[in-house]
């Protein structure tokens, strides 16, 4: 369908995508402030939800919330969180307004009901104490963060254009070569999330938990990262662009080239950071003096670091494959389209 | 609509990612969190060898006399500090004052376990095990062979960490806040040998149930008390301070001191060559060495050992005696660690106390363990072993 680009509704589109980068923006520091409030295990710092100490979460007193760290960490996630809240129905919202593409506008309210979700499983986590409901809080929000990264891309003038240097025919990119390119590239997203999962069981530890347990995704956690940061690689030379694929979706494989190795040094780092150089690494390779830090600058750093690297590279991931498949199977621009 | 596909496929990927994550979490157990108990102490038994009326009678007196995870209580004539203990157990959360509670859980709980057994959920994973108090053994120490640490020595471990291992250094932790975790370690250490004694006078003495709790108190929780109590009270006799070292200001005089501490360090009473070997460098002949946690846990033959390795939370894990020439020093490598490692031993372990002790020499005169130190030293800073 031909559109008038001078429409009304047109008009109002790029509020959204402004919206989509700043509520997605938004998200990416509420991540590392509740990996903060995890490394420093100050998620019950704050008794009560959805107040603070019984005031309304907007109205806790500056000084109270900047004097005791643990408060500080807690609370300062409520309020990013509240306010990726706000930014979030304020994104759906201008979706219904502007957007004639239905789906993208559900989506949004996908996105709505997804950071309510994860706000209320946080509550819940506080007022039921229970570190179980920490880690799924700890799983799900790198869900929400790649719904509200996928608004970005969907609202962006060159998914609804399709738009792309160095765009291949169609026929190359339906292609075996092109198909094998997006099954890595999902089982790339899918390894990510496990990674995620993986992450989280190693972080939220209830005193009951078996040994055998914790040593299970210790070796899920290594494994499939040695796997991913194959994979990664594999894919990143695939998709290199003088081979025929489109900017957009090499740029974002080498994006996931150049960050899994630092995530994987995240994770290394993490480990000794945490629980000291491995026994086998100071057999056979090296062995200094020592001491691991609880609460140090680099234990909280390193480890909050490796979370929202982890959630960083989901959003690459799913945002590749939203491109692969979008340059793949759409054949016709069809924003407005009923 | 054309651009419902893309969605859709994503949303199917999405979906698949999502059931398998829970999957995977729903298989390691994912539930509600059940109550924090205390679990009762069954390493190295049957379970089957403790009937039910036997652990319940054991669990009800260890409550009756330590209370419970969440609300812990001392027997009278235990100097422990209840409103301390109360800062250290039960979950963990603060107040807007910034006063924290739950210390145990938060700081501890992953590898020492709730019952300070030295088994919480990250212990298998890690070498040397998390420290299970409840033998009240602790390895790094000043006092003399068979006595218990001082308060000092266990702030030291908190405070310093356990360098090449997984035990942090608390430094960053507020005096009051290590005081708690302290008292709440010595708690749980009474506590457990409070358990190991109730274990033998209830299952391997087949006591009438429910136990007598004066006899309990008497001959279970007194002497544990005493026994922690005597190194502090007599520390002129219990606790050894590094004499002042000898003065090694000149390159000579410690090359001598480092040729006397080789010469030492390769006699045969000293006993040192037999686990780190005559290099230092850990390659002893003696191979097999394990610690006071894990002999237990070593049958005769591999199949004794592979039967009873069910019986343990814990895998059985080999002690490796430190090579020198890495320059790591688990109970710290200052002159007066040293000193102390060689003069007292390592508590729980196979390195034995060299040094003099009341009424009894030992191997190494104070003087002579200096220069054992000054020789330790050099292969740990890769000076050229004197000839």
């Amino acid at each position: 369908m031909n559109r008038d680009p001078s429409s009304p509704l047109d008009r109002r589109f790029p509020i959204a995508h402004l919206l989509a980068w700043v509520t997605a923006g938004a998200t990416f520091p509420l991540i590392w402030m509740g990996g903060f409030v995890t490394t420093y295990r100050a998620g019950m710092a704050v008794p009560d939800w959805p107040s603070t100490f019984g005031y309304n979460l907007f109205l806790y007193p500056l000084e109270s919330w900047l004097s005791v760290f643990d408060v500080f960490l807690e609370h300062s996630h409520r309020l990013i969180a509240a306010s990726v809240g706000f930014l979030t129905i304020a994104l759906s919202a201008a979706l219904w307004l502007g957007d004639r593409r239905r789906w993208v506008c559900w989506l949004g309210v996908v996105a709505v009901l997804g950071v309510s979700f994860q706000g209320v499983l946080g509550g819940l986590r506080v007022i039921a104490d229970e570190r179980v409901l920490a880690k799924v809080h700890g799983c799900t929000a790198p869900l929400v963060f790649a719904c509200l990264a996928s608004l970005v891309t969907f609202t962006s003038a060159a998914w609804r254009t399709r738009r792309d240097s160095g765009l291949p025919s169609s026929a190359a990119q339906g292609g075996n070569a092109a198909r094998c390119d997006r099954l890595i590239s999902v089982l790339i997203a899918a390894a990510i999330y496990l990674q995620i999962v993986a992450g989280s069981q190693l972080r939220h530890l209830t005193p009951h938990e078996h040994a055998f347990w914790f040593a299970v995704w210790v070796w899920i956690h290594v494994i499939v990262g040695i796997l991913l940061l194959l994979g990664i690689i594999a894919l990143g030379v695939r998709l290199r662009v003088g081979r025929g694929h489109a900017a957009r979706v090499a740029r974002r494989g080498r994006l996931l080239v150049g960050l899994m190795p630092l995530q994987v040094i995240l994770g290394a780092a993490t480990w000794v950071t945490n629980y000291g150089l491995p026994v086998w690494f100071t057999e056979n390779v090296w062995e200094v003096e020592y001491t691991v830090v609880a609460g140090g600058a680099w234990q909280a750093i390193v480890t909050t670091a490796h979370v929202a690297v982890a959630s960083l590279l989901l959003v690459i991931a799913v945002s590749l494959v939203l491109w692969q498949v979008r340059l793949t199977y759409v054949e016709t621009e069809a924003c407005g389209d009923e | 609509m054309a651009l419902g596909s893309p969605f859709r496929s994503a949303l199917r990927v999405a979906l698949a990612v999502v059931l398998l994550a829970m999957g995977l979490v729903a298989a390691s157990g994912c539930g509600r969190t059940p109550p924090i108990e205390f679990p009762l102490n069954l390493e190295g038994r049957e379970p089957a060898s403790v009937s039910p009326k036997q652990a319940a009678a054991i669990r009800q007196a260890l409550t009756e006399l330590f209370g419970t995870p969440n609300e812990p209580r001392v027997p009278d004539g235990v100097p422990l500090d209840l409103k301390r203990l109360a800062m250290a157990a039960g979950a963990v959360g603060g107040d807007a004052q910034g006063r924290q509670r739950g210390l145990y859980r938060r700081h501890c709980v992953t590898c020492h376990g709730i019952a300070g057994d030295g088994a919480g959920p990250a212990a298998a994973v890690l070498d040397p095990y998390p420290r299970d108090y409840r033998r009240g053994i602790f390895k790094y120490t000043s006092t003399r062979s068979g006595a218990k640490p001082i308060r000092k020595d266990l702030q030291r471990t908190l405070y310093r960490g356990v360098p090449g291992t997984a035990m942090p250094s608390f430094a960053h932790l507020p005096s009051e806040q290590a005081e708690a975790l302290i008292d709440y370690v010595i708690y749980l250490a009474i506590r457990g040998e409070t358990e190991l004694y109730l274990l033998q006078l209830v299952v391997d003495e087949q006591s009438y149930l429910p136990p007598d709790m004066d006899r309990v108190m008497e001959e279970g929780v007194l002497p544990v008390v005493e026994s922690w109590l005597l190194p502090e009270r007599n520390q002129q006799e219990w606790v050894v301070t590094p004499p002042p070292r000898p003065e090694v200001d000149r390159p000579e005089v410690l090359a001598a001191s480092i040729a006397k501490g080789r010469e030492l360090y390769l006699a045969k009473d000293s006993q040192c060559v037999k686990c780190h070997g005559p290099e230092g460098d850990g390659n002893g002949e003696e191979k097999e060495l394990y610690d006071d946690w894990n002999k237990p846990k070593k049958g005769v033959t591999p199949e004794q050992t592979a039967a009873l390795a069910r019986l343990f939370k814990l895998p059985l894990q080999r002690l490796r005696p430190r090579d020198f020439r890495k320059g790591v020093f688990q109970g710290g490598s200052g002159p007066a660690d040293l000193y102390l490692r060689i003069c007292v031993g390592i508590k729980g372990t196979p390195m034995p106390a060299a040094g003099p002790a009341p009424g009894v020499p030992g191997p190494l005169k104070p003087d002579e363990i200096w220069h054992v130190v000054d020789y330790v030293r050099s292969l740990a800073a890769g000076a050229p072993t004197p000839q």
